[in-house]
């Protein structure tokens, strides 16, 4: 996975160590974009159910706009978003070898390889996204 | 000592000199000013992210190329003022349709490592004369997203970053929008 020091919206700046020995799934999302945010609350379900495993999911927003536009745009939409987001650039997003369209969805590994990357939305994509977490969960790191 | 505090000085001397020669967008005028009002007034409702050129013809009032580039320039170093810029970057509103043609044409033979077009090839893909694609030509290179390079092959230019070489989704360089016309409004451009 590359690595990089983004704005989160949490505050403060939010590195890639931070994911360093998880299994992480990288979001880029818009938001703009209302397939990405119908997915909301399924990352925040995986967050719940295995953020306490060594997993955890990152929001990677882009074409957005500056931070205070997407907090107001979350606020307005009032989006419930329960784990780390930053603020994407096109760099970033080149370096996870390119967004052509939302949503993008990678699963990177424990020792930071891009396992999968899920694009778009289609029948049973959640079962297979959770399916593939419980694999890299269940390798020993 | 003595040393540090002349390095320290220069230092500072050679960043106000860079800072005074950094292209700076002049200031708009009224009859500009007009425009960037329209697309301010008129961007993000019904999704429109209107272009330059198309604000200018509907404005109206003989706008030249001059005026389009002091708006794109004025755009590009002015963020704040939408968030459509933000966005969608300030080059798919400052350029118009032919400029993102060729723009494209040049960006994916630079990508393919193929010698640039020539101007009767561009000519002949896009269906366009010579003389708006030497007109395209000029603009991209005002504005930086092209560059003179005499080993580029065919018209000798390459693409001014690799930003604009390497660049995908919704705010890239010949990303075209719909320009479409709804009963009742004016004519404006969506994604």
């Amino acid at each position: 996975m590359p690595t990089f020091e983004l704005e989160s919206l949490q505050g403060g700046n939010f590195s890639s160590k931070a994911v360093a020995g998880k299994v992480a799934l990288v979001d880029f999302w818009a938001t703009w974009c209302q397939p990405c945010i119908e997915e909301i609350p399924f990352w925040n379900q995986l967050q719940q159910r295995y953020g306490g495993r060594g997993f955890t999911v990152l929001g990677i927003t882009v074409q957005s706009g500056w931070a205070s536009d997407i907090r107001s745009d979350i606020e307005k939409s009032k989006l419930d978003i329960k784990y780390p987001t930053v603020v994407g650039n096109e760099k970033v997003a080149e370096e996870f070898g390119g967004v052509l369209g939302f949503p993008t969805t990678f699963l990177v590994t424990r020792d930071g390889q891009i396992y999968k990357r899920y694009v778009g939305q289609y029948p049973d994509k959640q079962k297979q996204i959770e399916a593939d977490i419980q694999k890299l969960l269940s390798q020993k790191p | 000592m003595r040393r540090r505090v002349i390095t320290t000085l220069m230092a500072v001397l050679f960043a106000i000199l860079a800072a005074a020669t950094a292209p700076r967008a002049a200031p708009l005028t009224a009859k500009q000013q007009k425009v960037l009002d329209y697309l301010v007034a008129n961007w993000h409702k019904d999704t429109a992210v209107t272009g330059i050129d198309l604000a200018m013809e509907i404005v109206g009032g003989n706008y030249t190329p001059q005026d389009r580039y002091a708006l794109a320039s004025y755009i590009r170093e002015h963020p704040e003022v939408h968030r459509v810029i933000r966005v969608f970057g300030w080059e798919p509103l400052a350029l118009n349709p032919n400029e993102k043609l060729v723009a494209r044409q040049l960006s994916w033979a630079e990508r393919e490592k193929r010698p640039a077009p020539s101007l009767a090839e561009l000519s002949h893909s896009l269906g366009t004369g010579p003389s708006a694609i030497s007109d395209g030509l000029r603009m991209l290179e005002r504005l930086g997203i092209i560059r003179r390079d005499p080993a580029a092959g065919g018209v000798r230019y390459r693409m001014g970053s690799r930003r604009y070489v390497h660049w995908e989704g919704l705010g890239r360089i010949d990303f075209m929008y719909h320009r479409v016309k709804v009963e009742g409004l004016k004519q404006l451009d969506t994604y």
